[in-house]
């Protein structure tokens, strides 16, 4: 097995306990820790109370962010967290129910939301796509710049 | 070659001798002249593994992370891709127990699988990553007989929809009845709500005190609860099948047996006729 897609493979799917998923979870939580608490990472980027009020309209990742979205992403794809994320609202997933259940709406909300971010959307609007496609969408308008941080992990 | 024959043995709670039961029924049927595969997903702890001794070479092969491809691999998206690379995907996870039947024991990746399984939309594809990998890859068996955790999840839940056929061990109690009762309601609900068949084929008692008059009562509870479910003969309780378990093997491996290891015995083996007659129904 030296084939490299296999060992790609492998370290997507190899599977851990709960006690080593929750040592990479603290593992991350270290990384985004150290990432906003020393003096050199709020010079470099402007610490929060010198924001002004256009740049909190517009927010700016930090240096290593993309470092720690990429470390979170392997973390995902090797199983070590979960590939799905969730809110409790209950209006919205009402909302989304329904939405998912008008065959009209759901074209509609689908394709507008399809147009906006401009992602494939591979298996039809399912719940799950309709969601994602709601959140890229909500980032790309409110957070554009770190909407372009995810886009390069895609 | 005939259609594979599966069972699962499960009850949501621990303790009633689910992994001894199919450790034994799976030797009684491989003596019976069947090639057997049992599958361990009772949890991360390996017992199937330990009860046939082959637990230490696996927590090597753990420890040193030459544990890949194993049985959470198979529940994986990725699966389809990984099984076509390899040569031979289920050798890779198969261990033989020296007593008859093959085993896939089970693997620490279980542990962190349920949460994983929940992220399938799609309840169908969530419960049948197991089935699809019995259909597809596991061939050359007469028999599969699967372990499941003593708790409600998505694995139990492949298990069942794999399997179709539930083997239910349970003590002779007030509790443990009314659990019985319990799964074969819920049981007739999943049928009824995912137009799967899944059905309780055989309730075995288990570690059944003879001498008690309770624990006739019971037997007598049980019949007239389980008529046609219950199995032909009550299992004993006996030390020797935890003695035997403790040293890796089960009581076909050991010599000098207690009068009520021999009965136990002997219901394991009537008890194994019973369940391939029934699944072959």
């Amino acid at each position: 097995m030296t084939d490299d897609e296999l060992e790609e493979l492998r370290q997507q799917t190899r599977g851990t306990d709960r006690i080593d998923a929750t040592g990479d979870e603290d593992a991350g939580v270290d990384v985004e820790a150290d990432s906003g608490s020393g003096d050199d990472a709020a010079s470099d980027t402007g610490s929060s109370s010198s924001r002004t009020a256009s740049d909190a309209k517009s927010p700016t990742p930090a240096d290593d962010f993309d470092e720690c979205l990429a470390s979170t992403v392997g973390s995902v794809e090797r199983g070590v967290q979960p590939k799905s994320f969730s809110a409790s609202d209950p209006v919205l997933s009402a909302f989304f129910q329904t939405v998912y259940r008008d065959d009209e709406a759901r074209e509609d909300v689908g394709e507008a939301l399809v147009d906006h971010v401009d992602v494939d959307v591979e298996d039809g609007y399912t719940k799950s796509e309709l969601v994602r496609l709601s959140v890229l969408a909500g980032v790309q308008e409110a957070a554009p710049e770190y909407y372009e941080e995810l886009v390069e992990t895609f | 070659m005939s259609e594979q024959l599966r069972a699962a043995s499960f009850l949501d709670k621990g303790g009633t001798g689910k992994t001894t039961t199919v450790a034994h029924l799976g030797v009684a049927l491989s003596e019976r002249g069947n090639d057997v595969l049992l599958i361990d997903l009772a949890g991360k702890q390996a017992d199937l593994a330990k009860n046939f001794g082959v637990w230490e070479d696996y927590r090597e092969r753990i420890e040193a992370e030459d544990d890949w491809p194993n049985i959470s691999t198979v529940f994986r998206e990725q699966w389809t891709r990984i099984a076509k690379k390899i040569d031979d995907p289920l050798d890779e996870l198969v261990y033989d127990t020296g007593e008859g039947p093959d085993l896939i024991p089970a693997h620490p990746g279980l542990d962190g699988l349920d949460t994983e399984l929940n992220d399938i939309e799609e309840i169908e594809e969530r419960y049948s990553r197991l089935e699809e990998f019995l259909d597809s890859y596991v061939s050359g068996y007469d028999v599969v007989l699967i372990d499941l955790p003593g708790s409600t999840n998505n694995i139990s839940y492949n298990g069942l929809w794999a399997a179709q056929h539930v083997v239910v061990p349970v003590e002779a109690g007030p509790f443990e009845a009314q659990q019985a009762e319990t799964l074969k309601s819920d049981l007739e609900r999943i049928s009824d709500r995912f137009d799967v068949d899944v059905e309780l084929t055989m309730l075995v008692m288990n570690k059944t005190d003879q001498r008690t008059k309770l624990s006739e009562e019971f037997a007598d509870e049980y019949s007239a609860a389980f008529d046609g479910v219950l199995a032909p003969h009550e299992v004993p309780r006996s030390q020797d099948v935890r003695n035997a378990a403790v040293e890796g093997r089960t009581l076909y491996a050991e010599r000098g047996l207690s009068e009520s290891a021999k009965r136990a015995l002997e219901a394991f083996e009537e008890n194994a006729e019973e369940l391939e007659r029934r699944l072959k129904a």
